[in-house]
């Protein structure tokens, strides 16, 4: 059956329609209100029949395939619970914890879960990949291009990933981060090149030297102070010599008068308040990266002797920093273990430092020095201190350290002290437990669980499930590959 | 089936319940935590801060929650605690039996546990007043037979009065009408809001609040719409009202499912228990994935929540919503019991219509509450799934929306960043994808061959689920 051509409007009609058919009658029909509505009635009907028209041109979409391998449903559910559930009492220590397992697996969020997971794109964008970010920034970067962060295309993105981008790069292949840097810095201007350059800053080696002292004739002055701070930390520049030779002229020796025993003296600018932040401040652009080795030969002491002679506590800090990158596990464990309790808390204090990249035995002897000893602290307070050194190390507490953590009564009388529900008492610190120490704790930290009330046990439970999920995948995929 | 932080998640009205409830979850608190033989109910006592502790039940089924505090919210922050202490410490609920108020407010739900008692004659307790029941007189057969001739009497006089005051109604609607045509469209802006609101008024006293709402709704979406888009849209909408303000009048013409369709949106409603005990309502058994819910405010001050459903057992791709209301001010955010990605077993009754879709739960329980589902793969080309929709508007022209299940389908964006639901050889069927919903379908951008299931509302699709090559997608927050 063929359909009236007036159903689909004709312009009299929609003329019609919009002035008032008591100014303009309808072309059709006898006028009557009756009629008219019957015309309106056959419009509406022809109209909910008619589909959208179809575009003639889509635009080309890029899937959203990640660099890496996508979680399992398991884990995916398990993620959002936590995260989503815990979304109040989310600590820093366990975002990083669960996300250095998705590194170590290679794995990365599921693009569905974007929605869920978005809030946590605050602690760990570097997380995500560069889809994921576009996606949460919902077009507000609509000029980055479909594709990854690449070689060839990292010019297009925004200072911040570009950053990240170099930063990473420098870490594995500093050649190819120098040979982007000479090339893209000339055209920037002074804010972005200072980024630029600050993104290496936490990577650079001897191998840097060359690039660094191209800087020193930067057209602007605060990129050249840079380059030279930078070179200053590294060992047989001109820069570094002068801080040695500066950090030296510091330290003397003095006899002790009735044991006639070396005293190894500082002299600190005057004005300055004992454990003030200046002072802090001032060890650290002093001391910080200079080879207390060559200190004590400077100073005519074994290295042992020196490290022994050591009094003053923020020395000590910036000596157990220098010596752990150094892998000088000798030197450094007597030292650390005799500071134990200041290089804690300034660690806790200090959130510049990296320890990323220090060998497993140094981290190993970092987390012993942590735990030696918890009388007289709060066990809150401390298990806060350790989840900051675990943010800085990177490395989970080592299993015997963890067993005995779990083991320990002044800490199992915390936790059934957070049971109780009041002000006082920190009911997350199971959780923030779980999420520093080994997973050979887990069936522990599960048992006592069984214990606790809801407020205590969910979450708690909630995230031994999802580390234990990424760490079975852990330990298969090592299984596999042996 | 057990009751887990998710599912208690998911009937949270909101984040600020679940901490309080957190913080209600100390043993002192609790004076009683109990219990039925099989474990499909529970009550409780919270003391709160009077002298009285708050009494509370759960039906673990379906998580529906009763309580004597005084709390807007539903359930409230005691009903949570006490779903999350069976949660977390089931071991700490003793068996007993039933209280006569929790068989009594079971009776009156939805697919009223096994343990609900249903005698007439049982006296009413509430929650509140759990500890002082008072027996009431037992009726006598006859009294009983009088009081229920009496109120049939009075329910056929209201009905025929309700009657003439639709009819009035509809004449009023369609005077309005006429007189929108002779004022124009183009002036509609001046006058909408005034003379609706006067003819809203008029519905709503007409006993037609079905039809006072519609009104509602085309003066608030008239507003919302594209500027070159209100004249089509004005005609659409106007002229839709006129049919079924003449389809009412003729109902004797239209078929038994088209009658029920034009009353109901008139404002009829059909009771549950009417429903439940017709026999000759479609009824079907099987397996039912929940594959999205969908919130809508209603200017009613009701939350209207749908649950959509699509069987996975069945070669046809037939689906079913479960419709449910709450008050707004209640504070319900997320409110259906239910997650997508769900799977249960259950018995649905569809309420009498000429497209059923609309259905009541008989009885159900989940397949697995671990696992997930995953929609079935056999849905129709685009093409077909479009004609299906046609087809089902032309047998009922206000069909509102239709569930359409695609197979081979991806989404694509135009350079207007509007998202699309495309299928079909050259990709030569595309269906809009609603805005509302493009946030989260913009992860479907460039996966190829997806299985689609979205709501389609002869303008807009609203992606609900989907199957892909990088596994199931939710287009509701799980």
């Amino acid at each position: 059956m063929s359909l009236p051509s007036w159903v689909a409007g004709t312009p009299e009609i929609n003329s019609s329609l919009a002035r008032g058919t008591g100014r303009q009658a309808l072309p059709i029909g006898d006028g009557a209100v009756n009629s008219q509505l019957a015309i309106l009635a056959g419009m509406a009907a022809y109209i909910r029949l008619q589909l959208p028209n179809t575009p003639a041109v889509f635009e080309q979409n890029q899937s959203p395939s990640s660099i890496g391998l996508m979680v399992d449903d398991a884990i995916r559910a398990a993620l959002i619970r936590y995260f989503k559930a815990n979304r109040d009492g989310l600590s820093d220590a366990a975002v990083q914890r669960v996300f250095d397992l998705f590194s170590t697996n290679d794995y990365v969020v599921h693009p569905f879960d974007y929605i869920e997971l978005e809030h946590l794109l605050r602690y760990k964008q570097s997380l995500f990949d560069v889809k994921f970010r576009r996606w949460a920034s919902q077009g507000d970067n609509e000029d980055i291009a479909e594709s990854d962060i690449t070689l060839d295309n990292w010019t297009e993105f925004a200072p911040a990933e570009r950053s990240n981008y170099i930063s990473t790069l420098h870490s594995v292949d500093p050649e190819a981060a120098r040979a982007l840097l000479l090339d893209a810095l000339p055209d920037e201007t002074a804010s972005v090149r200072g980024k630029l350059i600050q993104a290496i800053e936490s990577s650079i080696t001897i191998s840097d030297k060359v690039f660094l002292e191209g800087l020193l004739n930067d057209r602007a002055k605060s990129i050249k102070d840079r380059a030279a701070t930078m070179l200053s930390y590294l060992p047989g520049t001109e820069q570094n010599n002068e801080r040695f030779k500066e950090a030296v002229s510091r330290l003397s020796l003095k006899k002790t008068k009735l044991t006639r025993k070396n005293k190894l003296m500082v002299e600190q600018p005057k004005g300055y308040k004992n454990h003030s932040y200046k002072l802090i401040d001032w060890y650290g652009t002093t001391f910080g990266g200079i080879d207390p080795i060559a200190v004590a030969a400077k100073l005519e002491l074994k290295p042992a002797e020196f490290c022994n002679l050591i009094e003053q506590p923020y020395l000590a800090c910036q000596c157990v920093i220098q010596l752990a990158k150094q892998n000088e596990l000798e030197l450094l464990k007597p030292l650390a273990m005799q500071n134990s309790d200041v290089v804690l808390a300034w660690l806790f204090n200090d959130d510049e430092i990296e320890l990323y990249s220090l060998s497993l035995e140094v981290k190993n002897l970092f987390w012993a020095m942590a735990t030696k000893t918890i009388s007289g602290k709060s066990v809150s307070h401390w298990v806060q201190m350790l989840e900051s050194l675990y943010l800085k190390l990177n490395t989970p507490i080592p299993k015997d350290i963890s067993l005995y953590v779990v083991s320990d009564k002044k800490i199992l009388a915390a936790i059934s002290q957070s049971f109780e529900e009041s002000e006082k008492y920190d009911k997350h610190l199971l959780e923030r437990l779980v999420s520093i120490l080994d997973a050979c704790s887990y069936p522990q930290l599960k048992n006592i669980t069984k214990d606790a009330p809801p407020f205590v046990s969910t979450y708690a439970n909630q995230l031994i499930d999802l580390l234990s999920l990424l760490d079975n995948q852990n330990s298969t995929d090592q299984t596999n590959e042996n | 089936m057990s009751v887990t932080i998710d599912r208690i998640e998911a009937v949270a009205p909101d984040q600020a319940s679940l901490n309080a409830a957190n913080k209600l979850l100390k043993r002192a608190k609790w004076p009683m935590l109990e219990q039925n033989a099989d474990g499909t109910i529970l009550w409780g006592q919270c003391q709160g801060s009077g002298s009285t502790p708050y009494s509370m039940a759960v039906d673990v089924n379906d998580l529906g929650a009763k309580c004597s505090c005084p709390s807007r919210k539903f359930p409230c922050k005691h009903s949570i605690a006490l779903m999350w202490w069976f949660a977390e410490n089931a071991q700490e609920f003793t068996t007993g039996e039933t209280p006569d108020w929790v068989s009594q407010w079971l009776s009156r739900r939805r697919g009223s546990s096994t343990d609900a008692t249903t005698d007439a004659n049982k006296p009413k307790v509430s929650a509140s007043n759990a500890k002082n029941q008072e027996p009431v007189k037992k009726l006598t057969p006859d009294e009983i037979k009088k009081k229920e001739e009496r109120a049939a009497r009075q329910k056929e006089k209201n009905r025929e009065a309700r009657e003439g005051a639709i009819a009035q109604g509809l004449d009023e609607l369609d005077l309005w009408i006429s007189d929108q045509l002779a004022a124009g469209f183009a002036d509609f802006e001046i006058r909408a809001h005034e003379q609706g609101a006067t003819l809203v008024k008029r519905l709503v006293d007409a006993k037609a609040p079905g039809l006072a709402g519609r009104v509602e709704g085309i003066i608030a979406d008239y507003y919302g719409t594209e500027y070159l888009e209100r004249s089509n849209f004005l005609t659409e909408q106007l002229g839709m009202l006129h049919l079924l303000a003449n389809a009412y009048r003729r109902q004797s013409e239209l078929t038994e499912g088209l009658q029920a369709d034009v009353r109901a949106a008139i404002g009829w409603t059909v009771e549950r228990e009417q429903i439940l005990s017709n026999k000759k309502l479609k009824q079907v058994s099987g397996e039912w994935l929940v594959t999205g819910l969908k919130e809508e405010a209603q200017t009613d001050r009701m939350l209207r929540i749908e649950t959509w459903l699509l069987r996975t057992d069945s070669k046809e791709a037939e689906s079913a919503v479960l419709i449910d209301f709450v008050p707004l001010s209640s504070g319900a955010g997320r409110s259906s019991i239910y997650i997508p990605g769900q799977l249960l077993k259950a018995t649905l009754i569809y309420y009498p219509s000429s497209t059923m879709m609309r259905a009541l739960l008989v009885d159900s329980k989940p397949v697995d509450s671990e696992s997930r589902g995953a929609l079935p793969s056999h849905g129709l080309s685009a093409d077909e799934a479009i004609k299906h929709f046609l087809d089902k508007r032309v047998t009922n022209p206000w069909l509102e929306q239709w569930p359409l299940l695609m197979s081979n389908v991806s989404i694509r964006r135009t350079a207007d960043d509007q998202l699309w639901a495309v299928g079909g050889k050259d990709e030569q069927h595309a269906l809009p994808v609603e805005n509302s919903a493009s946030v989260r379908a913009s992860v479907l951008l460039g996966l190829q061959d997806l299985t689609l299931y979205g709501l389609f509302n002869g303008k807009t699709l609203q992606p609900m689920a989907a199957s892909t090559p990088l596994g199931a997608w939710w287009g509701t927050s799980i």
